[in-house]
């Protein structure tokens, strides 16, 4: 056994094909970019070594801050419709019921579809004049709520938000159902025995036996409403006045619009870091014991 | 088994929320669908009803006009490719990780795992010029191979997860039957890795498929252009001919939804069986 | 085994890059920047009309040319424009000869050492270099070299729709006072006076802008070029709250502040609308619409009549020369063969640009909407320029999303303050 699987030669087969693609073209660049986010460059003309520089005229960058509380309020708003919407949906497919794979597949639908097709759609929806969304208004008689929503600075985060929550629930819900499906059945025939409600099942014992997937997938949620792009790429473009402007937008426009290059390094940095962050975050809020089942 | 009253009340309205839930889920895109063949003046005048009769002229002028043909062949090529190699490499590494006996097998793990917290947009300015220097810029392989490259995380998590729960005693008995690793691997492990697989394909799929960034960014030419690039262009060129931008929209979307409804079920599986391990 | 096995492994990867660099290279043009082809970028979609009469300038030109050379000129939606010559100047794969805007947008480009120097050619050829309008090369010369050619010169002016005018009483506004006047009458009779676009900010920003200089002139723009005047200064306040007010009074369509620039055309093409500040390069669009004959334009009257015929204006469609490229002797040719009298007079005649040369033209030729413009653009005193030209995508684009939250209702002051604010911050980035 030990001669197989143990072989050296084999092992480097398996592992170095990808690792050093992954290593040239994932690692490499994360680091080419932490460096140059030390510098002020446009890649054209000589570049100029500037330390913390760039990161201290971020953080009195109003633009970034802004991008970045967008960031945080798209991950709150993320987390809340993937976590606990997603899991009620989740829980109640999970039990027998009919039509659930109907559900499981129509749910997850919108996930499937690209963001800038997604980002058009909705732009449709949202649109002042022939909008789905202010034509419901009208019929349903509050034709008065009728709003320019993507063109309101006040609104349209929030509707940009209101797509990613809508998108991505079915992703999440068929992890957390795809979890709840692993947990023997015995468990709960031993609950029913007991008289446990179905409250109570799910409370001593779907929720313990999924935590860790929970935290696997939390991790996924943050992460991914960290490194948007596309929605709000094709949504707004950053506008009404960077009123939607996302940390990956900003460093977008910083990089290929205004060529500071160095500038927008810094920026992707800096999500790194928050990316990182929130991981151990996670872990932290998530910390259980390892439980085999 | 007879329902209470309680339990009755309860599942009509598991039923309600479901049911509204999947509404708002289905009816843009089946409202998009039924616009696709409205015109322009009918979007207005009529957002709601059905079409008044089915036209394919917006497809026609989305394929012809928009170059939409040339986009869909140059994603597929992209995403076939990339995800073809990204699973070919990823499974072996996964299989390498958790099944093959060397010290540094966790640390590489991690090392990959890290990848997962990546934003790809920190890489795109060093990737660019990489590919300048390579002479790669302007070709598809300068979008496919950073997407195999971040393909890896997500790919090796879910894989790993699979294999490292598969029973011992099956290389083992492959061994007594004379079979070397090679053979153990693509006979035996793929195989039966298959809803895995599937998996960690159909994520790559609709992450290559759907990507906009790397084409933007890497391909200048638009007869190398992918379908959401196309899509972007699409908006700007025909800013107020909406019928025309959803016929694109729903020719972009189509293909991504076959593949789901296909594997499905594998989807589901692979989830299961593997994720959950993770 | 063992060993066929790896064998086949490596046939297979060999095999999986071969047909993946296949697929890379295999594109529809290998042939990119052979001696004999001299490529060209430039910004236009299939919706825009003067498309036609560029590639028909471009296959001319390969049939006429003494260099042998067959020019291939590929056009891209503006904003994909702009990241894709970004990226090509960053990796040195800058095609011949490209479209460029004037001022700051070159900038970079030309102190990376990307753009050929014109002076030798201008200057070799002085009957070409006399051509030009007067300001007009300056506006791409940077210390005191010519980076780039201007074929066409464009302002904002006001497109109007006569028959609306005509039918409401209404004459062409000669103050400003008057001008106003005309938006009260026409929002009383129920017609949308003005149409706007709100996504787009630097619609809302050129409005601002000629507002601003016709309370202060040119003067204040140069003085905030050179650092004189601040951008908080109390007449861009002023003029973004001049415009704010019309808003306020309904003098723009409804909801015009989430409509595209395409959808705030329609309303003056479809005839809802009575007049459309834009530039002078929609007149084709305007005429070729609905609208036709009843198109008219005038210049929006001074606030302050002393700075009457001041405008936001520029030149437009200018083309650099590749520092890179093998063809500098055909590239520059070609440019010259776009500025002649000949496509000149076409470009204007056909789809309505206006050349950047001081040319004798036939006026017989003209649309009566081009006669009217034409006599625009001969009667300004002073044009500035766009600020997102003159400080690009910096300040310029910061100015633009000042107007337009202003118009979202924030304080106009406190929005100038905080683009004074980015514009001291952005200098060290």
């Amino acid at each position: 056994m030990n001669k197989v699987l143990g072989n050296k030669k084999s092992i480097a087969v398996f592992v170095l094909p990808a690792f050093i693609i992954y290593a040239v073209f994932v690692l490499i660049p994360i680091g080419y970019n932490v460096l140059i986010s030390f510098f002020q460059t446009d890649l054209m003309s000589p570049s100029k070594f500037v330390g913390l520089k760039n990161y201290e005229n971020l953080f009195h960058d109003k633009t970034f801050i802004g991008a970045m509380k967008n960031n945080i309020l798209m991950v709150i708003g993320s987390l809340i419709a993937h976590l606990p919407l997603a899991l009620l949906f989740g829980n109640i497919l999970f039990q027998k019921i009919k039509g659930s794979h109907f559900f499981q597949t129509v749910f997850f639908l919108p996930s499937v579809i690209c963001g800038v097709a997604v980002g058009l759609t909705w732009t449709f929806v949202y649109n002042s004049e022939f909008g789905l969304l202010n034509k419901l208004l009208e019929l349903i008689g509050l034709g008065n709520l009728q709003q320019v929503w993507l063109a309101d600075k006040n609104l349209a985060l929030l509707c940009i938000i209101v797509v990613v929550m809508w998108q991505f629930v079915g992703y999440h819900m068929i992890i957390q159902l795809a979890a709840m499906r692993n947990i023997p059945e015995s468990y709960y025939e031993a609950a029913r025995i007991d008289g446990a409600s179905k409250w109570v099942q799910f409370k001593a014992i779907t929720f313990p036996l999924i935590k860790p997937i929970l935290k696997v997938d939390a991790v996924l949620i943050i992460t991914g409403s960290l490194k948007y792009y596309d929605l709000v790429a094709v949504m707004t473009g950053g506008g009404p006045n960077h009123a939607t402007e996302l940390m990956s937008t900003y460093m977008f426009y910083q990089g290929f619009r205004t060529l500071k290059y160095g500038y927008s390094a810094g920026i992707g940095v800096i999500l790194l870091i928050m990316c990182i962050c929130s991981v151990l975050l996670s872990n932290f809020i998530f910390r259980t014991e390892t439980i085999e089942y | 088994m007879k329902l209470s009253v309680k339990d009755k009340f309860f599942l009509v309205l598991k039923y309600v929320a479901l049911g509204i839930f999947a509404i708002i889920c289905l009816y843009p895109i089946v409202w998009l669908a039924l616009s696709s063949f409205k015109t322009n003046a009918e979007l207005y005048v009529n957002p709601w009803g059905l079409p008044e009769n089915i036209g394919w002229e917006n497809y026609i002028q989305a394929i012809t006009e928009g170059h939409v043909l040339q986009y869909f062949i140059n994603s597929v090529i992209i995403a076939v490719s990339a995800v073809t190699v990204a699973v070919l490499l990823s499974s072996m590494v996964s299989y390498a990780i958790t099944r093959m006996r060397w010290k540094l097998s966790k640390l590489t793990l991690n090392i990959f795992l890290l990848g997962m917290m990546i934003p790809v947009y920190a890489m795109v300015v060093p990737l660019f010029s990489m590919f300048n220097k390579m002479g790669l810029l302007n070709t598809h392989l300068a979008v496919i191979i950073p997407h195999i490259a971040i393909a890896f995380p997500m790919a090796i998590f879910i894989m790993s997860g699979f294999m490292g729960a598969l029973p011992k005693e099956m290389e083992e008995a492959a061994v007594m039957d004379g079979c070397n690793i090679y053979q153990i691997f693509f006979r035996i492990i793929m195989p039966i890795s298959r809803s895995s697989i599937v998996t960690v394909a159909v994520v790559t799929f609709i992450n290559v498929w759907n990507d906009l960034l790397f084409p933007q960014i890497f391909l200048t030419d638009s007869s190398k252009m992918t379908l959401p690039v196309g899509l972007t262009e699409f908006q700007g060129q025909y800013t107020t001919n909406y019928v025309v931008q959803i016929a694109a929209v729903i020719i972009t979307i189509v293909p991504s939804i076959i593949v789901y409804i296909w594997l499905h079920k594998h989807i589901m599986e692979g989830m299961v069986s593997g994720a959950v391990k993770g | 085994m063992k060993k066929r096995l790896l064998a086949t492994l490596l046939v297979m990867v060999v095999t999986a890059t071969v047909i993946l660099t296949g697929c890379g290279n295999g594109g529809t043009d290998s042939s990119k920047s052979s001696s004999d082809t001299l490529t060209v970028m430039c910004v236009g979609t299939e919706a825009d009309t003067y498309l036609g009469s560029y590639k028909q300038i471009a296959e001319e030109f390969s049939k006429e040319n003494e260099f042998g050379v067959e020019v291939k000129i590929d056009f891209y939606e503006n904003e994909q424009y702009k990241t894709k010559l970004t990226t090509l100047m960053a990796s040195n794969a800058v095609p011949d000869v490209f479209f460029t805007w004037e001022l700051s947008y070159l900038q970079p480009f030309v102190e990376g050492g990307k753009v050929a120097d014109m002076t030798p050619y201008l200057e070799e050829d002085t009957e070409w270099r006399d051509q030009f309008s007067d300001g007009t090369l300056e506006l791409l010369a940077y210390d005191g070299k010519n980076y780039g050619i201007p074929t066409q010169k464009s302002l904002c002016v006001m497109f109007y729709n006569k028959k609306i005018f005509a039918d409401n009483g209404l004459s062409v506004p000669t103050t400003y006072k008057e001008f106003l006047q005309v938006c009260k009458t026409l929002k009383e009779n129920g017609i949308t006076p003005m149409t706007m676009c709100g996504t787009d900010a630097w619609i809302p920003a050129q409005f601002v802008q000629q507002i601003a200089g016709g309370m202060a002139g040119d003067q204040l723009f140069n003085d905030i070029c050179e650092g004189k005047e601040q951008w908080n200064n109390e007449t861009h306040v002023k003029a973004a709250e001049e415009v704010k007010k019309m808003a306020d009074a309904g003098y723009f369509q409804d909801g015009y502040i989430g409509m595209g620039p395409e959808e705030a055309r329609d309303l003056i093409m479809n005839g809802t609308a009575a007049m459309y500040f834009m530039g002078a390069w929609e007149a084709d669009n305007i005429q070729n619409s609905d609208l036709g004959e009843d198109a008219g334009a005038f210049v929006l009257p001074a606030y302050d009549e002393q700075y009457n015929n001041i405008s936001v204006g520029s030149v437009d469609t200018s083309f650099c020369v590749s520092e890179n490229s093998k063809n500098k002797d055909a590239a520059v040719a070609f440019i010259k063969y776009w500025s002649s009298l000949e496509k000149e007079e076409m470009l204007l005649y056909d789809v309505g640009r206006i050349p950047a040369d001081n040319f004798e033209l036939d006026e017989s030729k003209l649309t009566p909407l081009m006669t009217e413009i034409l006599n625009i653009s001969n009667s300004q005193v002073g044009l500035t320029p766009w600020w997102d030209r003159q400080f690009g995508a910096g300040e310029g684009v910061e100015f633009n999303n000042t107007c337009v939250s202003i118009l979202g209702g924030e304080d106009a002051s406190t929005a100038f303050d905080a683009l004074q604010q980015f514009a001291e911050d952005n200098a060290n980035r």
